[in-house]
Order: C-alpha cells, then structure tokens, then sequence
C-alpha cells in the first residue's frame, strides 16, 4: 500500500468513526438523564464513564484531538466518583454536563 | 528473508483495533494477531508466541494489569514486552504499570502514522537488553 492508498484508508475509518459518533452520542444523553435522576445509578456512571473514556482514548487517533481533550474531563469526574464508589458531587455533574454539550458541539461540527 | 515481528493487541474498541491494525502492519511491517479482551488475549498467548504485546489497560472483563499479570504465569511470556496503551498518562501511573512489569506506556490516542516506529523502538530496546 502507499501513501495515497494509506492516506485514502486512514481517511474513510475516520469517515466511520465520526459517522458512528451521533449514537453514542444518544446513548450518552440517555445515562445522562438516569444519572441526572438518581446520582447514584452505578450502572449508568459506569456505561457513561466508558462512552467517555472511548472518546478520550480514540478522538485523536481519527483526527478529533479536541474531543479527546474535553471527554477527558468528564471521564476524570466520572472516574473519581465509582473510584471511592461515592455519590457524584454537584461540581461533578456540573462538569459532566458542560463536557456532554461541549462533546455534541465537536461531533456536529 | 527476515519474519515480521509478531504483534498480540488487547484493545476491546473494533474501530481503535482497525486503526491500529492499519499502522502497524502497513507502516511497520508487523503481523498483528488482534483480541477484544483479556480472557481471548491469554488464550491467544497460549497458542502462539509473539514477539511484542500491546495492552490496553481499561476493558471489560479483566483489565489490562491483570490480563499482564496472568500472562506472566505462562510458559514462554514470562520476558515478552508489554505496553500498557491507556488514556490517563500520570507520572504516578507510569511507575505503577512500570513496577507491574511493562517495559513502556504509550498514551491513546496514538497518532497512526507514529505507532509503528514507537512499537519498533520498543522491540529494538527489547531485544538490546535480551542480547546484553
């Protein structure tokens, strides 16, 4: 493979990813709102931490190192709390909730 | 003519395995043997032998530190290299996964076009301090 082909192929699994994106997206807004209602919903901080921390350890390997950079943020807050399995803190769900519309706004472009 | 070097990647994410797969076999000339998890990682160990693994640490099922763990209890693992691939790169983490064994910690995400040599840097380290 060269360069062309390589660069061609490494431009549609970005295609893929990004079009992925909106999803998970959804499913995020989801945990949300149940953790929102019940701060203690360790199901939903778990699958919320790992949407999150997909977003932190993939976003810039396809050309998206800004959402790396903000899900980080959400994942660390998230991270603390199942950590010392505690309820999240209103500076902590604030944080999530700021990084989820700052996550949307890089994947809507 | 020389083998490619073999490469075990644990990484549970498919569109971080197709990325990475990508790099390091078509920049770096690897042969790459792919597992989504822990569990498939140490039976792959089991039935192959592999030059270099690659390990993310966060996963479902058991993570990455554990996964190391019980591929050091295998005949033949006891010196393959490992790196620990993660997201939260601290100082403090680093020496952990370091005294846990690893022979070096590469940050996610990894720049694609940059992989490929950093895993060739580690091999060539590796095989220095085999030989010395």
């Amino acid at each position: 493979m060269n360069e062309e082909e390589f660069d061609s192929v490494l431009a549609r699994l970005s295609g893929e990813y990004k079009a992925g994106l909106p999803q998970r997206l959804d499913e995020m807004d989801v945990l949300w709102a149940r953790l929102s209602g019940d701060r203690n919903d360790n199901e939903a901080a778990t699958k919320l931490h790992f949407h999150f921390h997909y977003f932190s350890g993939s976003g810039g390997s396809f050309g998206l190192p800004e959402l790396s950079n903000q899900s980080t943020l959400a994942e660390n807050a998230l991270s603390s709390a199942l950590r010392n399995e505690r309820t999240l803190t209103d500076e902590e769900c604030r944080t999530i909730a700021t990084q989820l519309d700052v996550v949307r706004r890089i994947v809507e472009g | 003519m020389l083998e490619r070097p073999r490469v075990l990647y644990v990484e549970d994410e498919p569109d971080i395995q197709t990325i990475a797969r990508l790099a390091l076999e078509t920049i770096g000339g690897f042969t790459v043997e792919m597992c989504g998890s822990g569990e498939a990682a140490i039976l792959a160990a089991q039935g192959g032998t592999f030059d270099l693994v690659l390990l993310d640490v966060m996963m479902p099922g058991i993570d990455g530190p554990t996964t190391l763990q019980r591929l050091r209890e295998l005949p033949g693992f006891e010196r393959v290299p490992v790196v620990f691939m993660t997201a939260k790169v601290q100082p403090d983490e680093i020496k952990r996964w370091r005294e846990l064994g690893a022979i070096d910690v590469f940050e996610k995400p990894f720049d694609p076009m940059l992989l490929a040599a950093r895993v060739g840097d580690v091999l060539g380290r590796a095989n220095r301090a085999g030989a010395a």
